[in-house]
């Protein structure tokens, strides 16, 4: 339990540094807003792809937030860490997490939404795909995860 | 997979969450296998026939797999 311990930890720490850099990222999108009209064309287009950007950077801060009050909740009880481990280290878990795609499937998405928060500063055509890749790609993942937790 | 688990636990008194706790395991996946949809792997057959003191083939019923294989 001690070598988990040690891994919770350093996934908090991990976490922290996360939502500094989605803090810094929030001020970025909002500073170059100016600079993005030339590119992005009509102020809709600047307004959606503003919104879903910041809206996915808070979306995205939101979720570590809960993630670190979880986290450390976790770290201060024994029980709860214990329960965390078996959590995490349960196979018909692991099996679905597996049959849904993995580590591959969550990488492809992390990739994607990079990308497309990218592009919203420099091509709107760009963004709208790489949006509708990454929505395409999640509910792929969407469905198989609820048809594998239906299967075993 | 047939098991025995749900008549083993009733006898023992034990709830899905208790065995889980023993073995290690969510109380899903418990459920999961006293109800055949999973087949749990040989590491955790051995460790929920050890809690109950019986051997593997005691707990779990391997006919329906011998029969597809």
């Amino acid at each position: 339990m001690t070598a988990f311990r040690i891994r919770v930890k350093k996934r908090l720490r991990l976490m922290l540094v996360a939502n500094g850099m989605i803090i810094g990222a929030i001020g970025i999108a909002l500073h170059y807003s100016n600079a993005q009209v030339a590119v992005l064309g009509p102020s809709w287009m600047l307004g959606f792809v503003k919104g879903l950007q910041i809206g996915a950077f808070l979306g995205l801060q939101t979720l570590l937030l809960w993630q670190i009050l979880k986290t450390s909740t976790t770290l201060r009880s024994e029980e709860a860490l214990k329960a965390q481990y078996v959590y995490e280290h349960d196979e018909r878990r692991a099996l679905i997490y597996a049959k849904m795609g993995g580590h591959p499937i969550n990488w492809t998405l992390g990739g994607l939404a990079t990308a497309a928060i990218i592009a919203a500063f420099f091509d709107a055509t760009i963004f709208f795909t790489l949006l509708g890749a990454l929505l395409f790609t999640a509910l792929i993942k969407g469905a198989h995860k609820i048809y594998y937790l239906n299967h075993y | 997979m047939q098991t025995r688990i749900a008549a083993l636990r009733k006898q023992h008194k034990l709830s899905q969450e208790e065995l889980a706790i023993a073995v290690g395991v969510t109380r899903q996946t418990i459920t999961s296998i006293e109800v055949g949809k999973y087949t749990a792997s040989l590491l955790l057959a051995h460790k929920i026939a050890k809690f109950f003191n019986l051997t593997i083939e005691e707990v779990f019923d391997f006919t329906d797999l011998e029969e597809t294989t």
